[in-house]
C-alpha cells in the first residue's frame, strides 16, 4: 500500500505532441481515484507513465516514498488491468495468474495458495485448467483482474478495464470492483470515460481534458460545481444545459436574456455577478433541476417549444428548443407526455444556476 | 426451366474457373500422371514408348541403386541445414526489424533484394563471385594472406558452400514470413509480462516463440518442402560434384533422366520424392487448418 504523487508530470510526443500538460496530484494510500475525460486527454498515457510503461518527458512520480522515475515496471509494484485484458493467450488461466509470483520466485506453495485464494476471491476456480480464449469476455476480465490481485502490489491501475463489457455485466463488475476495493483497501487508479463509472466507484475524480488536470474532487462536488463549462458538459446525462447570455443591470436586479425570454434575479444573491454587468456569460442549468410546475417560492421559468419527449422508462426527457432554434434538455416525470411544437413554461429554482466567464469558459 | 439464383452463381462461377483450371490440368496434373505412369514402364529415351510394362521394377532398382543412399542422406544433410540455419538468422533478423522504427523502407528492399533475383541468377553470379582464379572472394582472402581455396571444387568445402548460397537467397523468405508473424503479435502481453516483472530475454521465451508457434511451423513447414526440391543451384553451381558431395536427390532424377536416359527410372524416383512433398504439405495443410 502506498501513495502515489505526480509532481508537474508531463509527456511530450515526437513532433511536440503534448499528451500530459504539468499534472499535480497527490493519490493517498488507500485511496480509490478516477481518471476522467474524453478519448485522448491524457488519462492513459499519465496511468501508462505511472506504470512505467511509457517514459516521462518531465516531472516525477512517487510511489511510497521513492522518486520512480528511471525504475523499472517490475519493480515499482503496481499491477495493471487493461482494456482489452493482455491475457497471455497460450498459457491456462493458472499459467496467467502465476506467471507474475513465479518471475518473483515465490515458493511453490506461496503461488499455489495465493491463486486459490484470487480464484476463490472472483469466482474462477473452474476455469483455471482453461485457455483464455475458451472464455467469455466477463470471465477474461475476471482472470485480468485476478493476476493483477494475485500479486498483491502496492497500488492497481486499471485502464479502462470495463469497457469491452456489456452494458449488464458493466453495471454488475462495476459493484464488484467497490466491494473488492471496500475489502482490499488497495491504492487504486482507474482510468475511464464513462461517467456513470466515475461517478459511482470514485471516492474522487480527477477531470483531465488535453493533458491538464481540469478538476480535482469527490463525484458530488465536481456534479454540483463544475469549475468550467467542459466539466458541466462532460459530466451528466443529458449534460447540462449552457446557453450564452449577457447580463443587462437594472436597479435591484441582475437581467438575462435568453432567446426571448427576460430572467430577473434578485441582486442581493448573486453579488459577484454584478461585476460582470453588461458582459457576455453562459448560463447553466441541469436538466434535472427544470419543472414543469412551480414547486418552490424562488422559481423562474421561461418558454419553449417541445420538439421530442425521450421516454426513458424511469423518467422522461423533454428535448425542447427556444425560439431562437437553441436547445434545451429537461430530465421530467416518466409520465410526462406532450405533442410536437407544444409551447411548454419550464421551470427552475433560481439557486441550481450556475454561471460561467464566456472568455475563459470557467465558473463565476 | 428458368435457373435458381444459386444454380446460376454456380454456373458463372465454374465458368471464370474454367481457363485456370485447364491450364492447370495441362500444366501441372498432366505430367504428374504421366510420371506416374511412365515409373510402372521400361520407358527411356533411346525407346520413348510406353510399349512395356515392368510392374515395380523400376521401384526395386531405385531403392537397390547403389548411390540413391548417399543422395537421400545429402539431401536430408542440405534440407535440414539450410532450413535450421535460415529459421535462426532469419529469427534474428525479423527480431531486430521489428523494432526498427526509421528506415524501415530500406531496410525490406535490402532484405527483399534477394529473393528477387531468379535462382539460376544467383547460382551464376555466386559462381563468378566464389571463382578459384577470379573470384572476388578469393582476392579479397590474399588481401588477407589466406591461401586460395576452391570453394565449388574442393569436397570439403563445396556442400557447405552450396548450403551458404541458398541460405543468402532464401533466408529472407523466412524473414519475411517471421516478420509479419512478429508484427501481428498483439502488444499488450508484453506490457503484461513487463508488469509481472519479465524480462526481454524472458519475454522472448515465455511469450514471443509460444505466440509465434504457428508462423513459426508453417515457415519451416514451407522452407522444407521448397528446399527438398532444390535443384537450380546444384545444376548451375556443382552439377551435383565433385563427384557426388552435392548430388541432392532432385539432381540424381535430372541425372537418371537425362543422361541416364531412363526416363521410368527417373519418373519412379520423382514420385518418390512427389510423396514426400505431398506428406509435408498435407501435414502442412491439417496443421494451418487446426489453427483455425
Amino acid at each position: 500500500m502506498a501513495e502515489i504523487i505526480l509532481n508537474n508530470l508531463t509527456k511530450v510526443y515526437s513532433q511536440n505532441i503534448i499528451a500530459v500538460d504539468k499534472i499535480d496530484l497527490k493519490i493517498n494510500d488507500g485511496e480509490f481515484m478516477v481518471f476522467l475525460g474524453p478519448s485522448g486527454c491524457g488519462k492513459s498515457t499519465t496511468l501508462r507513465m505511472i506504470a512505467g510503461l511509457e517514459t516521462i518527458t518531465e516531472g516525477d512520480i512517487i510511489i511510497g516514498d521513492k522518486i520512480v522515475n528511471n525504475v523499472d515496471s517490475a519493480e515499482r509494484d503496481l499491477a495493471i488491468v487493461f482494456q482489452n485484458y493482455a491475457l497471455y493467450p497460450h498459457m491456462t488461466i493458472k499459467g496467467n495468474l502465476s506467471f507474475g509470483l513465479k518471475l518473483r520466485k515465490l515458493a511453490n506453495a506461496e503461488i499455489e495458495k495465493r491463486v486459490m485464494y484470487t480464484a476463490e476471491l472472483l469466482e474462477i476456480k473452474p476455469l483455471l485448467n482453461r485457455k483464455p480464449k475458451e472464455l467469455s469476455g466477463g470471465q477474461q476480465q475476471r482472470v485480468a483482474l485476478g493476476r493483477a490481485l494475485v500479486r498483491e502490489p502496492v497500488a492497481f491501475l486499471f485502464d479502462e478495464p470495463l469497457s469491452n463489457l456489456d452494458a449488464k455485466l458493466r453495471a454488475s463488475m462495476r459493484t464488484e470492483l467497490i466491494k473488492l476495493h471496500r475489502k482490499l483497501n488497495t491504492t487504486t487508479i482507474h482510468v475511464t470515460h464513462d461517467q456513470v463509472e466515475a461517478m459511482t466507484m470514485g471516492e474522487r475524480i480527477c477531470i483531465l481534458n488535453q493533458g491538464k488536470l481540469i478538476q480535482l474532487g469527490t463525484p458530488l462536488d465536481i456534479y454540483n460545481n463544475p469549475v468550467n463549462t467542459f466539466v458541466a458538459g462532460f459530466l451528466g446525462s443529458p449534460p447540462m444545459n449552457l446557453f450564452d447570455t449577457k447580463i443587462l443591470p437594472n436597479n435591484d436586479c441582475l437581467n438575462f436574456k435568453i432567446s426571448n425570454n427576460l430572467i430577473s434575479l434578485p441582486n442581493k444573491e448573486f453579488r459577484t455577478l454584478i461585476k460582470y454587468s453588461g458582459c457576455e456569460i453562459i448560463f447553466g442549468i441541469r436538466p434535472e433541476d427544470l419543472y414543469i410546475e412551480k414547486i418552490s417560492k424562488n422559481m423562474i421559468d421561461f418558454e419553449v417549444s417541445v420538439l421530442a419527449v425521450e421516454s426513458l422508462g424511469s423518467e422522461a426527457i423533454i428535448v425542447a428548443n427556444f425560439e431562437n432554434g437553441q436547445e434545451i434538455y429537461a430530465k421530467v416525470d416518466r409520465n410526462f407526455q406532450a405533442a410536437y411544437k407544444d409551447k411548454l413554461r419550464i421551470y427552475f429554482d433560481f439557486n441550481k444556476i450556475k454561471f460561467f466567464n464566456k472568455n475563459s469558459t470557467e465558473s463565476i | 426451366m428458368a435457373l435458381t439464383i444459386q444454380k446460376r452463381d454456380q454456373l458463372f462461377g465454374i465458368f471464370l474457373t474454367l481457363p485456370g483450371l485447364a491450364t492447370l490440368l495441362i500444366i501441372i496434373v498432366f505430367p504428374i500422371i504421366f510420371t506416374i505412369i511412365t515409373s510402372f514402364y521400361d520407358y527411356t529415351l533411346l525407346n520413348p514408348h510406353h510399349d512395356s510394362f515392368v510392374g515395380l521394377d523400376n521401384y526395386q532398382e531405385v531403392i537397390e541403386e547403389d548411390y540413391i543412399g548417399d543422395s537421400v542422406l545429402i539431401t536430408s544433410q542440405f534440407v535440414l541445414s539450410t532450413v535450421l540455419i535460415e529459421f535462426f538468422i532469419g529469427f534474428i533478423i525479423a527480431l531486430s526489424l521489428n523494432k526498427v522504427k526509421r528506415f524501415k523502407t530500406v531496410y525490406y528492399v535490402i532484405l527483399l533484394a534477394p529473393l528477387m533475383i531468379n535462382p539460376v541468377v544467383v547460382g551464376l553470379i555466386w559462381r563468378m563471385i566464389l571463382h578459384t582464379e577470379l573470384g572476388i572472394f578469393n582476392y579479397l582472402l590474399k588481401l588477407l594472406d589466406i591461401n586460395r581455396v576452391n570453394w565449388l571444387g574442393d569436397n570439403d568445402t563445396a556442400f557447405w558452400t552450396i548450403v551458404f548460397v541458398d541460405i543468402w537467397h532464401q533466408v529472407s523468405f523466412m524473414t519475411i514470413l517471421l516478420l509479419a508473424g512478429l508484427s501481428a503479435l498483439p502488444r499488450e502481453p508484453y506490457e503484461a509480462a513487463r508488469m509481472d516483472g519479465a524480462s526481454s530475454l524472458r519475454c522472448l521465451i515465455s511469450i514471443t516463440l509460444p505466440l509465434m508457434r504457428p508462423v513459426i511451423t508453417v515457415a519451416i513447414l514451407l522452407r522444407l518442402i521448397f528446399s527438398i526440391k532444390t535443384f537450380d543451384i546444384i545444376y548451375i553451381m556443382t552439377k551435383g560434384g565433385p563427384g557426388i558431395s552435392t548430388d541432392l536427390v532432385s539432381y540424381f532424377i535430372y541425372r537418371s533422366a537425362f543422361f541416364g536416359l531412363d526416363i521410368g527410372r527417373a519418373s519412379a524416383l520423382s514420385v518418390g520424392l512427389l510423396i514426400i512433398v505431398l506428406f509435408l504439405t498435407f501435414f502442412l495443410y491439417k496443421y494451418m487448418r487446426s489453427l483455425n
